[in-house]
């Protein structure tokens, strides 16, 4: 059994002489350490300057975490002291337990300092380390975090990573977090993307035709939901790319949100004092829609894919200069 | 786990310290989210109430200000985008935390621009509040921070690239102060390993040591600069953070992503180290970062996120011209597509991500990335440039939404506080915004065979004029930045120069 739980109150370090900081005071941008920390960091200064890979030089490492968990050096450390000892142990089992252990108190971190970038790299490196690993254990551990923060780029770089490492694709698990968080917020564009991930980038398969028209429906009924939300628009493109299917055959389900033959232009320019929007809104629902079919008549038929772009110009002024950059590829 | 509940317990751990309790409790995946209707009622009387001013307003059309024109003009049509926006959201998607916290942004935005706008006492437009800038940075440059800034003990070099960055920005020479960056730098270089540190005794580090040079190019000393170990340097970079696939880790064993591509090609150019070896496969495992959307995730299949699209893409643009590099390894359609697409028609502003909230630091984040699409479209003729984004709508929001007029220091968004952070990239947003830069693809013919980043040293700039694409205002302007490194122009050029020569 290691000594995990012990804190530095368990150990002697009457042997360490502590590494002190040698920045003058005045020095631009200095912090005032606290004595704590300066006791502490010149303890692991001095174990780092020998190498030593010990249960107390671990005790000193939670303790600085604890002070200022984004120090990358005392993580970077905690790991080389925790790959030394479980590389020492004599079973398998014991290592596992170990590392389990690890595992444990990085979580632990994490909950608290979800946004900090050491924190899931850390856990990748015992992972890889970790005899036995199990990828399903981590599992709460990412839903507690994305279900509090939906968005957060750490984890979902972790989740991705977990799904390639153990080739986790096609697991049932993975599709139903991506709906169920959907299901709560439809431009969740974290799960969007994650979606894609899976069905796209699965390492074991392509998708069938079939499979990807029913992505196709799917994505277009989520649409139909949310029409002005850019992620369901970007993924539905998204896939056109990268099957090289053709834009084209979109065009009916474009229409639906803007029928660009309908409007008149002088209809979208709000005039001082007129409130003209009831308008606009019967006839544009979806600035990506009228964006989409702009693309879809750049090719052979210009005046229609001009028109769109006009539209655009009016409906989207923010981004008046890229709507006419796009007009002069037409020219 | 399947649809159902998972659990997560409001436990404690204990290992090799003091507990660490659980802040968090008992999660649920799958529970009702709570409509707060009453919040949503409260919203659409704001609304109203302010439709109504707006309409009494919108007969302020002209403004007796010539100065001001397309500042106001910029403002009145985000404050009448947000009239039109109400067409875009229907009953079915409006009660999710993404639609709630973008009205919530929305709303102060617009708070702000209508209160300019329709100010009948002819108040000025927001001005750059230079002098409290100046204040709250120099300031923060030299009196000692306290103990509860010990989370940014490992981004020391970045804070002082941060704040000595905004003051060189803002016009600031620096004077005593030169000789005390380059000795903290010098500090934090790890002599044992290679690699300049987050501070004194820290590991080398990529990030910190980018930071690191930036700022001690602005120290101009050949004394200090001669001091960096870059035989070091390049050893530890091929070592330790040279991965098998072309890309490069921020520190022995730790992680991989664009940005630590950018900060090891920008490290590597500075001290004038870049061989084949180090670069290879490089721009090719940029390319794999760029997804459906356009943008460019931190890694292969990650979602696109501004911070690392702008690595992603300056990375290339290091490599090699833009007009080259942004069609052979990525999509350039689609990422100027992504690009334009983070600017809010409401707030003028840029988010990081698709339905994410704007915040001050992707002006430079995605505005940064703005002078390489724009140089990659550049054709000769350019006299009427207009540009690729809606410089004056951004202009706005830095100015109108993220100063700190009184205490000093620029933020994320109204209602946040000043951070160095926000301040720096605040302030190189708003010198994209008035600065044009094109490439010299004859310079770079010339140049190309000689170096391998020979582009990044190939952009020309020029302060735009035209007051519709930016409005000019003597007050407001900035010093103009080499848009690769994120430093203003001249220093970097010049260190490098300073290595060029020592290495003959
Ligand atoms: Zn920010």
């Amino acid at each position: 059994m290691s000594d995990a739980s012990k804190t530095m109150e368990d150990f002697s370090y009457d042997d360490v002489t502590p590494m002190p900081f040698n920045e003058p005071k005045g020095s631009l941008c200095r912090i005032a350490y606290s004595a704590e920390y300066t006791t502490v960091m010149g303890i692991i200064r001095a174990f780092l300057s020998v190498k030593e890979y010990s249960e107390r030089a671990l005790a000193a490492t939670a303790a600085a975490i604890e002070l200022n968990p984004a120090h990358y050096t005392v993580w970077s450390y905690r790991y080389d002291i925790i790959k030394n000892i479980s590389e020492s142990l004599e079973s398998d089992t014991k290592r596992q337990q170990y590392i389990d252990e690890e595992l444990e108190y990085n979580e632990s971190v994490a909950i608290n300092y979800p946004k900090n970038y050491q924190i899931w790299n850390y856990r990748e490196l015992l992972i890889k380390l970790h005899p036995n690993p199990t990828p399903k254990k981590e599992f709460p551990l990412l839903e507690a975090i994305i279900i509090e923060d939906n968005k957060n780029y750490h984890t979902w770089a972790y989740r991705t990573w977990l799904v390639s490492y153990f080739n986790l694709f096609d697991e049932e698990s993975e599709i139903n977090f991506v709906n169920i968080l959907l299901a709560k917020d439809i431009r969740n564009n974290s799960a969007w993307n994650f979606r894609f991930f899976l069905k796209f980038n699965n390492n074991n398969r392509k998708l069938t035709e079939e499979e990807i028209e029913k992505e196709i429906s799917h994505v277009k009924n989520s649409i139909s939901h949310a029409p002005q939300n850019s992620s369901s628009w970007n993924y539905l493109t998204g896939i056109y790319d990268r099957t090289g299917k053709d834009i084209s055959e979109l065009e009916e389900f474009c229409l639906e949100f803007g029928s660009i033959d309908d409007i008149l232009i002088e209809d979208l320019r709000t005039n001082d004092g007129e409130d003209n929007s009831d308008d606009v809104e019967v006839i544009v629902k979806s600035v990506y829609a009228v964006e989409l079919l702009s693309n879809i008549y750049a090719k052979e038929k210009k005046a229609k894919s001009l028109k769109a772009l006009e539209i655009l110009t009016e409906i989207d002024p923010i981004r008046e200069n890229y709507w006419s950059y796009k007009r002069s590829l037409l020219a | 786990m399947g649809g159902g509940s998972t659990l997560v317990p409001a436990n404690a751990f204990k290992r090799g310290g003091k507990e660490i309790l659980f802040k968090y409790r008992w999660f649920m995946i799958g529970a009702d989210i709570n409509v707060d209707e009453a919040s949503r009622i409260k919203d659409v009387e704001k609304v109203n109430f302010l439709l109504s001013l707006l309409g009494r307003k919108r007969t302020v059309s002209t403004r007796e200000s010539n100065s001001t024109d397309y500042q106001y003009e910029n403002m009145l049509q985000l404050v009448e985008n947000y009239k039109n926006r109400i067409n875009f959201y229907n009953d079915d998607d409006t009660n999710t935390v993404t639609i709630k916290d973008q009205k919530n942004v929305e709303n102060s935005c617009h708070e702000i621009y209508a209160s300019y706008v329709n100010d009948d006492n002819n108040n000025d437009f927001p001005k750059l509040a230079k002098r409290e800038h100046l204040h709250f940075l120099s300031k923060s440059f030299k009196t000692e921070f306290p103990g509860s800034y010990v989370v940014l003990d490992s981004s020391q070099t970045w804070i002082l690239y941060w704040i000595a960055n905004a003051l060189m920005l803002l016009g600031v020479e620096l004077e005593e102060e030169k000789e005390q960056i380059a000795k903290k730098v010098l500090v934090a270089q790890n002599n044992q390993y290679g690699g300049i540190g987050g501070g004194e005794g820290q590991l080398g580090h990529i990030a910190s040591t980018y930071s690191a040079l930036l700022v001690f190019s602005y120290s101009e000393n050949k004394d200090f600069w001669s001091q960096i170990d870059r035989k070091k340097m390049y050893h530890w970079m091929m070592t330790d953070l040279k991965q098998p696939n072309g890309s490069f880790a921020m520190h022995k064993g730790g992680e991989v992503d664009t940005r630590a591509v950018y900060c090891a090609l920008t490290v590597a150019s500075m001290l004038n180290i870049m061989t084949p070896e180090l670069i290879e496969g490089t721009a090719e495992w940029l390319g794999k970062c760029q997804t459906l959307e356009g943008g460019f995730g931190g890694s292969p299949s990650l979602e696109a996120h501004g911070g690392y699209s702008f690595c992603a893409v300056a990375s290339l643009c290091l490599l090699g011209d833009p007009k080259t590099m942004l069609s052979k390894y990525c999509n350039l359609p689609n990422l100027i597509k992504w690009s334009v697409d983070r600017q809010g028609g409401i707030e003028g502003g840029f988010s990081g991500r698709s339905n994410k909230l704007v915040d001050g630091c992707y002006s430079h984040w995605i505005g940064g990335i703005f002078p390489f699409l724009e140089a990659a479209i550049q054709n000769d003729n350019n006299d009427s440039f207009k540009g690729l984004f809606n410089r004056n709508g951004l202009s706005n929001y830095i100015l109108g939404c993220c100063q700190d007029i009184e205490g000093g220091g620029l933020f994320d968004k109204p209602g946040c506080r000043p951070d160095f952070y926000h301040t720096n990239y605040t302030l190189v947003g708003l010198s994209h915004c008035q600065h044009q830069y094109s490439f010299d693809y004859k310079k770079y013919e010339l140049l190309k065979d000689k170096c391998l980043d020979a582009a990044a040293y190939c952009y020309d700039v020029k302060m735009l004029k035209d007051d519709s694409v930016i409005e000019f205002c003597k007050e407001n302007m900035l010093r103009p930045i080499n848009p690769v490194f994120g430093a203003v122009n001249g220093y970097v050029e010049a260190m490098r120069q300073f290595y060029f020569d020592s290495s003959e």
